[in-house]
């Protein structure tokens, strides 16, 4: 029999899905055999029975069976014992009051607890030790849980109401949008409509389009609004990058705008040097965007780079203030 | 364990900064020269001092197990060795770089080498002795190394082949030390040699004395104000002062009255914020020139007092073999 084939075919009752489309497999977190939904039915709905399967003699119950996320058997198991471990061991780092390294062994810890559970290692010893820990920590484990619903119910909540503000954000521009276009037309009207009767075209033109002006939309305006109200959004910043406040301040290499005050000034015509003087006369020197002042200016630049920087005085007081 | 972050955290994020300027010299305290290469004349000091105690240290201690490691030899010879094979003093140290850097720019010269790379070489060689004593590796192996690669760093390229034909070196002994230079200098390639600076004076000096100063003397001080800075990258004056005042203080040596008049014209009536203390300016540049001037030119038999010295600390034997040839030579057979 083909793997494709396999795949798509109940072992229990050989239905294929070519024949019956709407048929669903289910599995138990028992033992992982792929049943499909009517001989569930079927076998289990008088009570717990053994799995069909040949050679497996687990007992299933009805209720545990569930639909298979992952193909990979291996990856579905391992997801549900996690998912069962991480019930019960359900601290954050806030637990460890910043303890990076606790958390880390306790992280650790719990890895341990799934790689055994998951690999068939100590499996007694194992779920003993789960089941000591949740008695022990019952309540903080429960107050976790509280926690954590409470953290996805915020989110939840946030994403609600981003998706409802980013709504409300595109219908007011499709209704500017369709203003607009409005707009243009009724100006197209008026302004044949009036030039019939005036005489200055170019003054009909400009009044209507004045007044096309002044028209400024009441959805424009609460598109401001709403904007406003998007920019002050704590929640906005935080999960959605995209929106994320731009830095006012343009990015300079050294945290600042180079001085204005220039402690010179460039002259147009004082500087007599023959040297760059002769060079600006040059054809390959100008042809490559050679100017004279761009040399002075650099030269004077350079000249002042510095003059103030009292060496000596200055690493004097950076030693005094490391030493203190 | 989800771990949802909290809205509370990025509000204080949008309050608008106010502009900062940043004004010339705090980009020169930006560059690698003031940060890394700048210095206080006790930091200078102490450092050198460090140096050498390192360097003398692993000097002694060879010179020990080399007596050890040879217990045949006479007492005289003993004698010699203890005598002769000792370290070099930190101002013995300090006098021969500063030697072997008035060579390199001469040979510089002779090779017309452009100033830039002549200076950069001369600053990379002085840099590279702060880090490294001259009994570690002594100044002639590293001495075309520096000029090799001051060219490559000024963008004045002379391939390997050609350098080493034109200084009388081998390949492999020139590129022999390049990294360790490298990482000597800190991996900081970039030097604001005073020149540049004497070219925007000279300039500017235009500009403000305008009509009250002959352009044809002008150019003689611009090219001797060159020769005093050239004497300037030699002397200690570069770690204590930036590249500006290093020039005026030539500019003051060159010509006072010029220089005087300059400043006062310069910086006397400004009052706006930021702007330099004509006073303050006044004793820096003084103080450069003195030390300037306090320079002295270390002369050909305290360099070759020095290189024996540290040729005997580094071989022992060679002491012993003088001494045999010696007295062989003393007493013909």
């Amino acid at each position: 029999m083909d793997d494709d084939e396999k795949k798509d075919m109940c072992p229990i009752c050989k239905t294929d899905r070519y024949l019956s489309p709407d048929m669903k497999f289910l599995v138990n977190p028992e033992c992982y055999h792929k049943i499909c939904e009517s001989c569930v039915d079927r076998i289990f709905s008088l009570g717990p029975a053994q799995c069909p399967y040949e050679g497996c003699d687990k007992i299933l119950r009805k209720n545990k069976f569930k639909t298979q996320v992952f193909d990979d058997v291996g990856v579905e198991k391992e997801v549900d014992i996690r998912k069962r471990v991480s019930n019960v061991f359900n601290k954050t780092m806030d637990d460890f009051d910043g303890d990076l390294a606790a958390y880390n062994k306790y992280l650790e810890e719990v890895e341990d607890i799934i790689y055994n559970l998951n690999n068939g290692v100590d499996v007694a010893k194992t779920e003993e030790k789960l089941r000591t820990y949740e008695d022990l920590n019952k309540q903080l484990i429960m107050s976790n849980m509280k926690r954590n619903r409470q953290d996805l119910e915020n989110f939840e909540q946030q994403q609600k109401f981003e998706k409802e503000m980013r709504l409300k954000k595109r219908q007011l521009e499709r209704q500017i949008e369709e203003e607009e276009v409005a707009n243009r037309e009724w100006a197209r009207r008026e302004i044949v409509n009036q030039l019939s009767k005036a005489e200055d075209a170019e003054d009909v033109v400009a009044s209507v389009k004045k007044t096309v002006k002044l028209k400024k939309s009441s959805a424009r305006r609460k598109l401001e609004d709403l904007n406003k109200v998007l920019k002050n959004n704590p929640f906005m910043m935080v999960s959605n990058g995209m929106l994320k406040k731009k830095e006012s301040v343009p990015f300079t290499p050294f945290n600042g705008d180079r001085d204005l005050q220039k402690r010179y000034v460039l002259s147009e015509t004082a500087y007599h040097d023959p040297f760059i003087n002769d060079l600006q006369n040059k054809r390959e020197f100008i042809a490559s965007g050679f100017r004279a002042d761009f040399v002075y200016d650099r030269m004077l630049t350079e000249a002042f780079m510095g003059l103030g920087c009292m060496v000596i005085d200055e690493l004097q007081t950076a030693q005094l203030n490391g030493i203190h | 364990m989800t771990n949802t972050p909290t809205p509370s955290g990025s509000v204080d994020a949008t309050k608008v900064q106010p502009i900062q300027r940043v004004s010339d010299d705090d980009l020169y305290r930006h560059s690698s020269q003031y940060r890394m290469w700048s210095f206080t004349p006790e930091q200078l000091a102490q450092k050198r001092v460090e140096i050498n105690a390192r360097a003398a240290t692993v000097l002694e201690t060879r010179v020990r197990s080399f007596l050890e490691q040879n217990p045949d030899l006479g007492s005289d010879e003993v004698a010699a060795i203890t005598e002769k094979a000792v370290p070099v003093t930190a101002d013995e140290e300090v006098l021969l770089v500063n030697y072997f850097a008035r060579m390199l720019l001469t040979f510089a010269t002779k090779m017309n080498l452009p100033t830039e790379v002549a200076a950069t070489a001369v600053t990379f060689f002085r840099r590279f002795y702060l880090n490294n004593s001259v009994m570690d590796i002594v100044p002639k192996e590293i001495f075309y190394t520096t000029l090799f690669f001051a060219c490559k760093s000024e963008n004045f390229f002379i391939g390997i082949d050609s350098f080493a034909k034109k200084t009388k070196s081998k390949n492999e002994d020139v590129l022999k030390y390049e990294f360790r230079l490298l990482e000597s200098l800190q991996f900081t390639l970039m030097n604001h040699h005073p020149f540049k600076a004497l070219h925007g004076f000279f300039l500017d000096i235009q500009n403000i004395l305008q009509g009250k100063v002959d352009l044809n003397y002008m150019g003689q001080v611009y090219t001797n104000c060159k020769k005093t800075i050239m004497e300037a990258i030699l002397t200690d004056v570069v770690y204590f002062y930036s590249p500006p005042q290093i020039t005026l203080a030539a500019l003051l040596k060159e010509d006072e009255a010029l220089a005087m008049r300059y400043l006062d014209l310069k910086f006397a009536n400004e009052d706006s914020p930021g702007v330099l203390h004509l006073e303050t300016l006044r004793t820096v540049i003084v103080a450069c020139k003195d030390t300037m001037s306090a320079n002295a030119v270390p002369s050909k038999e305290q360099a070759t007092r020095t290189v024996a010295k540290i040729h005997f600390g580094q071989n022992p034997l060679s002491v012993v073999e003088r001494m045999r040839r010696q007295r062989e030579s003393a007493s013909p057979p």
